[in-house]
């Protein structure tokens, strides 16, 4: 019995809010409320402060000369982390890696949210055939499989003997181009609804332009599925970075990323002696995309009016 | 019902044209090759294996004689393996199952019973503690869980064997076969099972609790039900709808092979094998795998839809 007095509690309607606030408002006060995801974003900024501001901090340098002498300590007092095989700071480096996976990241995910917002905007408002082409070519690359994809290109790329600079831009956009079609399909659903409304008769009573009226006036409508899917578009990002480049296929040294500093665990003896090498760049890719995936859920509450607790 | 299947099925034509277009293209424009990148052959052999394996024809026939020979049954010539492609996938295929399936079980066990659990007692400590593992390990990269368990389990504690499938150098028959499988079997199993279940309780925590929101449940408790009835009878019945389109969704995990997960553990999986593959540059079989899962992504997608026909006759009524 007291089960059930507990469950109407919960279903209880909030009472209207008095003034008529903008969606994003309403949507960053409900986020507010979330401990858990201000937790997350909290641990975010922390984990972006560490990478980008960290390295100012660090007595070593990603210029240092390699000191042999150095090499394979366990952590010390000098070195937080210990030292690598050619005495490098593993601190460090763990900072600088982090730079290079949330660059990833979000690239990636700014690539997903341009091809796949624009897309799914083009599919719906347009219909037609245009629909029909878009719509297809979104279930052909949804049925490919990323990971086997991902990692053929990435030995490719190998093949292909690409400077490694240049070559994290190609990852990025790689695992940006792949996850596009989900984000595609969520857009066009909404604005196969969206146009149908009012303020859509308004606009082509003003004559607005095709172009302006899905960028000004049905894409910002969509702005808060956007937000979400991007976020965790992040998360799912740093995964696929740091797996490819533990196989070697994706981000390569001499640039280090998470991923390919964990890779040393392949060699068996610093897998099983130098935990150190290998547990800090996992246990940070690990906490970055657990806060987002948990900031993402709580903006999903917060943007989505029905599951509003 | 039959027409609906008919043309379901028939729907997913165009994908899959498009779909094996697109991996046929990849493969012909990456550079390298399984002869070009094996010192040991000689000029004469090489230009003769290029001939053979048609590696110099032009991307159209290339196409051709690759979807002649997928619509016999025949996905090609794995030049690493020495056999084909098809038996090499059906050789491996199997221990990924055994692998995948004893993950499937045991994560759509444990996903039902803590999410019905969690969405039960929503909000309580017990939810709380929930949400957060289920993000933790929806977090977690795979290659990592399965390194950190290997140190852990099978080289500090030394419970578990490292990898493989079986005990090299002992040949055992019988029982004393399965059990040493099971062994090695176990790592890998928890792994995959803790990736898997993160998603698995989200979804059935979510799907309960639109359930216990509604009507028909507060009827039944108002009828004096015990309230283990209510939510098990009751709630979770209409909770699993959903869920059982899901069940396609999974048809190609199945029989993927955890790449990842196989190569770490050493098991000698499909997933695994396509990694192998990509050292060797072994196109067909690379070629193979991949349409191969592609094949069944499209046909999960089917069953899912056509499931969800099954269970809600609000879909069939369309």
């Amino acid at each position: 019995m007291s089960e059930a007095v507990v469950h109407s509690n919960s279903v209880n309607a909030k009472p209207p809010t008095k003034k008529p606030a903008s969606p994003m408002r309403l949507a960053l006060r409900e986020m507010r409320k979330n401990k858990f995801a201000m937790a997350g974003l909290i641990v975010l900024v922390l984990m972006f402060l560490f990478c980008f501001i960290g390295p100012m901090f660090s007595p070593y340098s990603m210029d240092d000369a390699m000191n042999i002498r150095n090499a394979n300590k366990a952590p010390s007092a000098d070195h937080w982390m210990g030292t690598d095989k050619v005495g490098r700071d593993v601190l460090l480096r763990v900072m600088v890696a982090g730079q290079t996976s949330l660059m990833v990241g979000i690239v990636a995910m700014l690539v997903t949210v341009a091809i796949g917002s624009t897309l799914g905007a083009i599919s719906g408002y347009y219909r037609g055939w245009v629909d029909t082409i878009i719509m297809r070519l979104a279930d052909i690359i949804m049925s490919i499989p990323s990971l086997p994809v991902l990692i053929i290109l990435g030995a490719a790329l190998s093949e292909l003997k690409m400077d490694p600079a240049n070559r994290i831009y190609l990852v990025m956009f790689l695992i940006g181009f792949l996850s596009w079609p989900s984000l595609a399909r969520l857009v066009r659903g909404q604005i196969l609804m969206l146009r149908e409304q009012e303020f859509m008769q308004a606009a082509e009573v003003l004559g607005l332009r095709d172009r302006r009226k899905i960028f000004r006036h049905l894409l910002p409508n969509t702005v808060p599925i956007i937000i979400v899917v991007g976020t965790l578009a992040v998360a799912g990002g740093i995964l696929m970075e740091s797996v490819l480049s533990f196989l070697g296929l994706g981000v390569v040294p001499p640039t280090p990323s998470w991923g390919n500093m964990i890779s040393a665990a392949n060699s068996m003896i610093e897998f099983q002696k130098r935990p150190w090498l290998w547990i800090p760049p996992g246990v940070c890719i690990f906490i970055t995309v657990v806060s987002i995936n948990i900031m993402g859920d709580g903006l999903r509450d917060a943007l989505d009016p029905k599951s509003k607790r | 019902m039959t027409t609906q299947v008919i043309r379901r099925l028939l729907q997913t034509i165009p994908t899959l044209i498009g779909v094996s277009i697109v991996l046929v293209l990849i493969f012909h424009l990456i550079p390298g090759n399984f002869v070009d990148s094996n010192p040991t052959i000689s000029k004469e052999r090489a230009t003769e294996l290029k001939e053979m394996y048609g590696l110099n024809d032009p991307v159209h026939i290339k196409y051709i004689k690759w979807t002649q020979g997928v619509l016999k049954g025949d996905l090609g010539y794995s030049i690493s393996h020495k056999q084909p492609v098809t038996t090499i996938i059906d050789r491996y295929v199997w221990n990924s199952v055994l692998i995948a399936g004893a993950v499937m079980v045991l994560s759509w066990i444990i996903a039902i019973i803590v999410g019905v659990f969690s969405a039960v007692r929503q909000h309580s400590f017990f939810d709380g503690v929930i949400t957060f593992l289920v993000f933790a390990v929806m977090s977690l990269p795979s290659f990592f869980l399965g390194l950190l368990a290997i140190k852990l389990f099978a080289v500090d504690m030394r419970i578990f064997p490292i990898g493989g499938m079986t005990t090299t150098g002992a040949n055992y028959e019988g029982w004393a076969h399965v059990w040493d499988v099971l062994e090695h079997m176990i790592l890998p199993v928890i792994v995959l099972t803790a990736l898997n279940v993160g998603g698995l309780t989200r979804y059935f925590r979510t799907s309960m609790l639109d359930v216990i929101k509604q009507d028909f449940i507060r009827t039944a408790r108002a009828k004096g039900l015990k309230e283990r009835t209510v939510i098990f009878k009751h709630a979770l019945r209409n909770a699993m709808i959903p869920a059982i389109t899901l069940l396609g969704f999974e048809i190609p995990s199945l029989f993927a092979g955890a790449m990842i997960t196989e190569s770490i553990f050493n098991w000698p999986g499909i997933g695994g094998v396509f990694l192998d593959a990509i050292t060797a540059r072994d196109y067909f079989l690379m070629l193979g795998y991949t349409f191969f899962i592609a094949f069944l992504t499209i046909i999960g997608n089917v069953v899912a839809d056509l499931m969800y026909r099954v269970v809600d006759p609000r879909v069939r009524m369309k």
